[in-house]
């Protein structure tokens, strides 16, 4: 057998069955490492390897599934073990291929877990470096995590020329625990791997289904490892070799060419699928979605308007540009969710300004903004490097914003698109400039997509953008862009991509020309337009193109949507009146009491008589005390105390419009962090709530953080006040670690602790100034540290 | 699988106090969300089980403390369980800290609730088909049983591989975090065995824990 045959798609290939299994019924340890034996008992590795190969297969994979760093503890174990793993495949092989088998780490990557996807591409990296030279082609199978996936695949592509074959594990819905879904990991993958599948898990017949949805995904040929069925709680599986055999006849006739069994398989279910061989012909198949981004969770097809949403830009944004200089991630976590929650399909993430180092900052953004929304991200700029960062830590399929048909452009960045298999937008522009005219736009659309296919960058993944000029300056321009967009579209596969608000600068009443050029652009062939989401004529004029453009089916999700539209008439929180008999200052403390919204008015109307400070003084913070008071007698719980202080957030804000600009009512800063190795952060979360609601700045530095991470931000933002969380006993010593690194870095910084397992006692041994049994207690203390000294 | 109310505002530290309609409706809505997002998924394995030696047979493990060796006295052989409701929800309750925190931390007790019920469905289903009395669920931390060893059950019941739930190599935390690992004795004799986990807090040594009953 030859590795061009394995790929070829007509030829039935079959792969070896379930070793574990094997290996366990002949005496291996439950719960021990099956790669062991390939030096402790290489006869057994090679007998049962051997076996699959006489009963037909014509891939045997090596026996170093979990063969990691992370696993054996170090780097030598790991190459002596696959070392010795690949050198058994071969001579049980005869003439069959052997595969290197690479499976998951065992850890999560972060967010998820504490392990970072360097680590991950490193302990990937021992693995293929220890066994490139003695098998044909990597196999990466049983992954969860369309991360960890990546991580491998980027570690085989870049340490060895050989054959890659991908697949992850799914539950019966499609997706793996993790969330990933079938299509993401068929859409990501096949940009890196040779050929992409599906293992473990389940049965033969519950495979099916989702099969057919990895091949409507992806050119690649397919392959299939299901499971014997399912172990009951003795380990006997309960599909027979016949069944088995009879299964697979469906994912042959599907157009699966590759095809293997995983746990408890035996040579037995090799032998069936092998006779298969002999009458079966591989079915035809075709790619049904050829447009598509993704996160790891969620897919976007570009078949419809979908719309990029472009408010992460510092470019004439003040807070973000601000927000970008301070690494203020709230401020961007709320930009996210705003625009998601709007109806951004898509997110533009652009870092570009001079004070920070883009290469960096992009890709952190990247990394934050994916762990928060599934909505697939476009990576703005223009800096190679920086993009190649970003690219390397997406996790999933991102548009690449942008190239242009500039040589340097093309040469730098399309390398860049294809490698990490993203989209990619072209703009029409070149060292000439802006072209004026369509000819010359479409003259430069061709050049880009041209090169695009020279590094294997399909049509479909390239999205023209024929720029946008301001139609007060150049009347005649705007119509040029529609009519290059369309003409490119009758002509080619590509998609479009638009940014819109350009259209109507230096005019007055902007959104009237935005709205209608947006409209025009959709007519004209605009796929992606970018533009905010939050203005609500933006998502209007989308939402009503797609009923006119019968993309929203019987007008379901306009109905949907505006089933209550009220008309113009923008309703908030603020313009709603009631009229109440009960004094002004009575009523806010009750409403912040019992957390209802009209709390925001009445602060309005105090705001209207007294200074912002008398409010917060005399009103918030006293009618905050008392929910705290209240809490500590047991007079009220939990929900009560957060529902209280959202509340009182409302009112902040409300006093926070009525500031003069530059003044801030914050009453000081506090950092607040998870431990390292802790991932649990619900309670430092309620204690961060509380907090902000009492009108201090958290920096929340999240979870799994760092001793070292914990005080560079306490040096750099000079906090006064540190709260520290650990749930278990096993955390409570990297707390402790951090409260030493810190009392001896920065003396000044008093620090508060709490979490499940840590008591008064327990705190003063690890050298806290302060437990804190609850939210309501770490902001008392805040109040103590912060406040106290200036009244004094 | 079924969240129960009065579980959840136990989680909360809820004592009695009066609440309105605002927090009530909060919390059923949490129920519900909590029920949508949760994919429980579980493993069982059953083992031979020597109880002088605390040995899992056919395995390299002994299971270690006075509290488990107590638990599992005469019994020759051992369930071992590992479940979890999943990563959605919990990514869920991650997304609400930020955009609404009293929603967060209600559907976050709401999960503790269901992975809680959901492993003692899972007990009842075992019991249901055992014609011997099983002892109630055990778990790592659970008196001095040690939280190190949560590391055999993992490897045990690949439960990476089968349900998805990985373990901190320092912390022994589990992720997804509303996963449980415990073991399940099957007794030789006895016809009223405790099998319910209502008496869990009585082995326990956090004395002043809040969620005691």
């Amino acid at each position: 057998m030859k590795v061009t045959e394995l790929f070829d798609k007509q030829s039935i290939v079959l792969l070896d069955g379930a070793l574990g299994t094997q290996f366990q019924k002949r005496g291996l340890a439950v719960g021990a490492m099956p790669e062991k034996l390939n030096t402790e008992n290489p006869d057994l590795v090679y007998a049962v390897t051997k076996e699959y190969a006489d009963a037909g297969s014509d891939v045997v994979f090596t026996n170093t599934f979990g063969a990691n760093r992370k696993k054996l503890g170090n780097v030598e174990e790991v190459d002596r073990l696959i070392k010795a793993g690949a050198q058994i495949a071969r001579k049980a092989a005869g003439d069959k291929l052997v595969a290197l088998d690479i499976g998951p780490t065992g850890a999560l990557i972060e967010p998820l877990g504490t392990m970072t996807f360097d680590t991950a591409y490193e302990l990937f990296k021992e693995q293929v470096l220890a066994g490139k030279d003695l098998v044909d082609l990597v196999v990466l199978e049983t992954m969860s995590d369309l991360y960890e996936l990546k991580a491998a695949l980027l570690a085989v592509k870049e340490n060895c020329d050989l054959p890659i074959m991908a697949s992850m594990t799914f539950d019966e819905n499609g997706r793996t625990f993790t969330g990933c879904s079938v299509e993401a990991f068929a859409i990501t993958a096949s940009a890196f791997a040779d050929a992409v599948g599906i293992n473990c898990s389940l049965s033969p017949d519950k495979i099916l289904p989702i099969m057919k949805r990895l091949i409507d995904n992806t050119d690649l040929p397919v392959f299939v490892k299901a499971n014997a069925g399912l172990p009951d709680s003795q380990m006997n599986y309960d599909v027979s070799p016949e069944e088995f055999a009879l299964s697979y006849q469906k994912f042959i006739d599907a157009g699966v060419s590759i095809l293997g069994g995983c746990c408890g398989t035996t040579p037995e279910y090799i032998r069936r699928l092998a006779l298969l061989k002999k009458t079966k012909k591989v079915g035809e198949r075709k790619r049904i979605y050829k447009t598509a981004v993704c996160s790891s969770t969620k897919v976007v097809y570009i078949d419809s308007v979908k719309v990029i949403g472009e408010r992460i830009n510092p470019t004439g944004k003040k807070a973000m540009k601000q927000a970008l200089i301070d690494k203020d991630f709230n401020y961007i976590a709320t930009q996210t969710l705003e625009q998601v929650e709007a109806g951004a399909d898509i997110l533009d993430v652009n870092a570009g300004l001079p004070q920070i180092d883009e290469t960096v900052m992009l890709a952190d953004m990247v990394k934050y903004i994916q762990s928060l929304t599934d909505a697939p991200l476009q990576i703005d700029c223009s800096k190679p490097q920086a993009i190649e960062r970003a690219l390397r830590y997406y996790n999933g399929k991102p548009i690449v914003n942008s190239v242009n048909a500039e040589e340097k452009s093309l040469s730098s960045i399309l390398p860049l698109v294809a490698k990490y298999g993203a989209s990619v937008v072209g703009l029409t522009i070149d060292e000439n400039g802006v072209p004026k005219t369509v000819e010359e736009r479409i003259r430069l659309a061709e050049k880009i997509i041209e090169r695009a296919k020279t590094y294997g960058i399909r049509e479909e993944d390239i999205y023209i953008d024929c720029l946008t000029l301001t139609v007060s300056a150049e009347p005649e321009q705007a119509m040029y862009t529609l009519k290059a967009m369309s003409a490119l579209k009758s002509k080619y596969a590509v998609k479009t991509a638009l940014g819109v608000s350009n259209i109507s600068f230096g005019l007055p009443a902007r959104q009237i020309v935005n709205t209608a050029f947006l409209t025009m652009a959709m007519y004209a062939g605009l796929d992606l337009p970018i533009l905010n989401p939050n203005i609500p004529e933006n998502m209007q004029a989308v939402d009503a193109f797609k009923v006119l453009n019968c993309q929203d089916k019987n007008c379901m999700d306009f109905t949907a949507k505006y089933a209550d539209y009220a008309g113009s008439k923008i309703i908030t929180k603020n313009s709603q009146t009631s009229q109440t008999s009960i004094s002004d200052d009575k009523d806010i403390f009750y409403c912040i009491e019992k957390g209802l919204d009209r709390a925001r008015e009445l602060t309005a109307r105090l705001l209207e008589k007294n200074s912002p400070l008398e409010v917060i003084d005399n009103y918030l913070i006293p009618a905050l005390n008392k929910v705290g008071d209240n809490y500590e007698k047991g007079k009220i719980f939990l929900p009560q105390l957060i529902a209280s202080a959202d509340c009182a957030k409302l009112c902040f804000e409300e006093v926070k419009k009525s500031l003069p600009v530059g003044e801030e009512s914050d009453k000081g800063k506090i950092a607040l962090a998870t431990v390292k190795g802790d991932v649990h952060d619900i309670g430092k979360n309620i204690v961060k709530t509380v907090l902000e609601n009492y009108g201090f700045k958290v920096i929340d530095l999240g979870k799994n953080v760092s001793p070292e991470s914990v005080v560079e931000n306490v040096e750099k933002y000079n906090i006064k006040l540190c709260g520290l969380s650990a749930l278990m006993t096993t955390t409570v010593e990297n707390m402790k670690e951090t409260i030493r690194l810190l009392k001896e870095k920065c003396p000044y910084c008093k620090v508060m602790v709490g979490g499940a397992v840590l008591t008064e006692d327990y705190a003063n041994q690890i050298g806290a100034d302060k437990y804190c049994k609850d939210a309501n207690q770490s902001a008392k203390y805040a109040i103590s540290v912060l406040c106290q000294s200036d009244k004094d | 699988m079924k969240i129960d109310k009065s579980e959840l505002l136990r989680y909360l530290g809820y004592k009695g106090q009066e609440y309105g309609e605002n927090i009530d409706g909060e919390i059923d809505g949490a129920i519900e969300l909590c029920l949508k997002l949760i994919t429980p998924r579980s493993v069982i394995r059953k083992y031979g089980f020597d109880s002088r030696s605390m040995k899992i047979k056919g395995a390299q493990i002994s299971l270690s403390g006075e509290d488990i060796a107590r638990h599992l006295s005469d019994c020759k052989e051992v369930y071992f369980l590992g479940a979890t409701v999943g990563f959605e929800v919990e990514k869920k309750v991650a997304e609400l800290m930020k955009t609404n925190p009293l929603k967060g931390v209600l559907l976050d007790s709401a999960s503790i609730c269901a992975i809680e019920s959901y492993c003692d469905d899972l007990c009842d289903e075992l019991q249901a088909s055992s014609a011997k009395p099983l002892t109630w669920r055990f778990s790592c931390g659970y008196g001095d049983f040690p939280l190190s060893q949560q590391k055999d059950f993992v490897n045990a019941l690949e439960l990476p591989k089968r349900i998805g739930v990985f373990m901190n190599e320092e912390s022994f935390m589990l992720t997804p975090q509303k996963s449980v690992t415990a073991v399940i004795g099957v007794k030789e004799s006895g016809s009223n065995v405790e099998r319910r986990c209502d008496s869990k807090c009585s082995t326990c040594k956090n004395k002043t824990c809040v969620y005691r009953r």
